[in-house]
């Protein structure tokens, strides 16, 4: 993701997000981070799809907005796109994902028992 | 280029595959699996949906339709495919579905027989109270004080936790995925598995198969078998049969396909729900199956909310910061439309239209989820629509005066069925009652491709009963000629 791209999803995400309180900020989570994997592990029209979106937001100076303008950014963006709903959800899980805002949320994650191995020892490479 | 021996080369290792691949490797044929995906285990899940979502899920999670409106097509990619990251409900197929197979499509009843022995291989048993945790509760309570008709489902897990993710892997490894309870015994029996092993071209000779091409990161594979078993899945299979020149005769293939259109709705109490603790999927209303949607109560930790609720800025962060009191519930329709897979630059590309019998369907639903919330004392109700905004005071008017659009929804579809569908009728399928592809030797399909319509309920338990069934009569019928 290009610097320009970072800071749009950083400003989506805390627009998305809104966090206040004892919610900590965008900044202190890997929630930009987390935004950026999701689009890594897109597959190749969607990453298309989505970095453009990004552009266009960027473009937009997004980041230059208030939270409240830049939702409505995106609501006119919805109007006309589904990714709109795509990039609200990637936010909204990227950042309420982070462990630090899970905690604070009172969320325990369950515990794991990731002990069995994978069975690939018994797989053949071709 | 590498090139191994089989009597029959399996394509995919999910819900079909692997249970087709562990029956005919145990009666004595010797199975190579091909698996397009890694290998999965309980190291992958690590019970954080934000984290896992993308990266156990095909295309990072992000297969959709194109249509109106477009629906999220979560799918699995790995070993146990789709089972590794479902819920893990288990329902038989039902009786009337299994009527309408016989008298429509020629296809013989699934036996109890059958059934009992996959359910009896992935540990099938249904949920108990306590497990479920108190999302399913809520369900149940609103169920009963309306004298609707559910029940506690029937699940593939042994020594279940509740760690309230199964859909994200389960981090315990309790779950029963074909991962995990039929491709060890395949292994045991001799099959070969390769990972990371795309298939793309069935060879046929003389009319009849006579292996599988396929690609791998250190290059061409080739396998030599006198039988094959396509299960790569509802979305894969038809694309790979068309790419084979196979299949294509009737006119059904890549077509017909159903997805059981699903949405949810969610409840807002004043009573702690914590809907991240137990069984996510658990309690079932069937009350309304008849008119063509069940409920199945869903459920998952904060992340899976904030994704999954139609909020954003400060309604989300409430939303967020009251977590706990929020109860989801599922609608699932047997849907009416009809959609169509097509190769577009080697991807799938899939079309599906949701039809104004199934758009009432999904308003009739929600109307019927929002009655259940009520009943179950919910203060608020969010709906999965934008223009409707949340239902308060009881209140349906918002939602039932609503003129719904089929763009209005956010919905998912869960179980891609049908687009290499079984016929008797060469003219009406692609595959026969028994699973054999028209008009060639010795190639099968077993997944829900093959699955002629929607089920109505979720079809794990279905593809596997077809795959054991279609395992047993290779090897009764043809065992001999795939050694030849």
């Amino acid at each position: 993701m290009r610097r320009r791209e970072a800071r749009a999803v950083e400003a989506l995400v805390d627009a998305v997000a809104a966090p206040r309180p004892p919610l900590p900020p965008v900044a202190d989570t890997d929630a930009v981070a987390s935004f950026a994997t999701w689009i890594a592990l897109a597959p190749q029209p969607n990453r298309a799809l989505l970095h453009a979106a990004l552009g266009t937001l960027a473009l937009a100076r997004l980041a230059r907005r208030d939270r409240a303008g830049r939702l409505a950014l995106l609501r006119r963006l919805g109007r006309h796109s589904p990714l709109a709903e795509g990039l609200r959800a990637t936010a909204a899980v990227s950042y309420y994902g982070d462990a630090g805002v899970l905690r604070a949320l009172g969320h325990v994650s369950p515990a794991r028992g990731g002990t069995r191995a994978h069975h690939a020892s018994r797989t053949v490479a071709a | 280029m590498t090139v191994l021996r089989a009597d029959v080369c399996v394509i995919g290792s999910g819900a079909g595959g692997a249970v087709a691949a562990a029956e005919l490797a145990e009666g004595g044929l010797r199975v190579v699996v091909l698996e397009e995906g890694p290998a999965r285990g309980v190291p992958d899940a690590t019970g954080r949906p934000r984290d896992t979502l993308p990266r156990l899920y095909r295309d990072g999670g992000q297969v959709a339709t194109i249509g109106r409106p477009p629906l999220m097509l979560p799918l699995g990619r790995g070993t146990g495919g789709t089972t590794f990251v479902n819920s893990g409900t288990c329902f038989r197929t039902p009786p009337a579905v299994l009527a309408r197979w016989s008298g429509e499509h020629g296809i013989d009843p699934i036996s109890d027989a059958v059934f009992e022995r996959v359910e009896a291989a992935i540990g099938v048993a249904e949920v108990t109270p306590g497990l479920a945790g108190r999302n399913a509760a809520t369900i149940r309570r609103g169920a009963e004080r309306l004298g609707w008709s559910g029940g506690y489902l029937r699940r593939n897990a042994v020594g279940c936790q509740g760690s309230g993710v199964c859909a994200f892997g389960c981090p315990t490894g309790a779950k029963q995925h074909v991962g995990e309870a039929y491709l060890p015994r395949a292994l045991a029996a001799g099959a070969t598995l390769v990972t990371g092993a795309r298939a793309d071209r069935i060879l046929v000779r003389g009319g009849a198969a006579a292996g599988v091409a396929a690609a791998t990161a250190d290059g061409r594979l080739e396998i030599r078998a006198g039988a094959v078993v396509v299960a790569a899945g509802a979305v894969h299979t038809p694309l790979l049969l068309a790419h084979s020149g196979l299949g294509g005769g009737s006119g059904a293939l890549g077509r017909h396909l159903t997805v059981h259109p699903a949405t949810a709705v969610w409840g807002v109490f004043d009573e702690p729900v914590d809907m991240s603790r137990g069984v996510p999927q658990s309690y079932y209303v069937d009350e309304f199956a008849s008119d063509g949607f069940v409920f199945e109560g869903i459920a998952g930790p904060p992340d899976y909310l904030a994704l999954a609720a139609p909020f954003a800025g400060d309604a989300l962060r409430e939303l967020m910061l009251g977590h706990r009191h929020v109860a989801q519930c599922g609608l699932m329709v047997s849907d009416h439309s009809r959609g169509r897979v097509a190769s577009v630059l080697g991807r799938p590309l899939v079309r599906y239209d949701l039809g104004a019998r199934d758009t009432a369907t999904v308003h009739a639903g929600l109307l019927r989820l929002a009655e259940l919330m009520w009943a179950a004392g919910a203060r608020r109700v969010i709906l999965p629509i934008a223009r409707a905004g949340e239902l308060r005071d009881g209140d349906p008017a918002p939602l039932r005066d609503l003129a719904l659009r089929p763009r209005d929804l956010k919905l998912m579809g869960f179980h891609p069925l049908g687009t290499a569908r079984a016929h008797e009728d060469p003219a009406r399928g692609v595959v026969d009652a028994r699973l054999a592809v028209h008009g060639v030797r010795g190639v099968h399909v077993a997944d829900g491709a093959a699955v002629p319509g929607p089920l109505g309920v979720n079809p794990q338990i279905t593809i596997m009963a077809l795959a054991t069934r279609l395992a047993h009569h290779l090897l009764a019928t043809e065992a001999t000629a795939c050694r030849s």
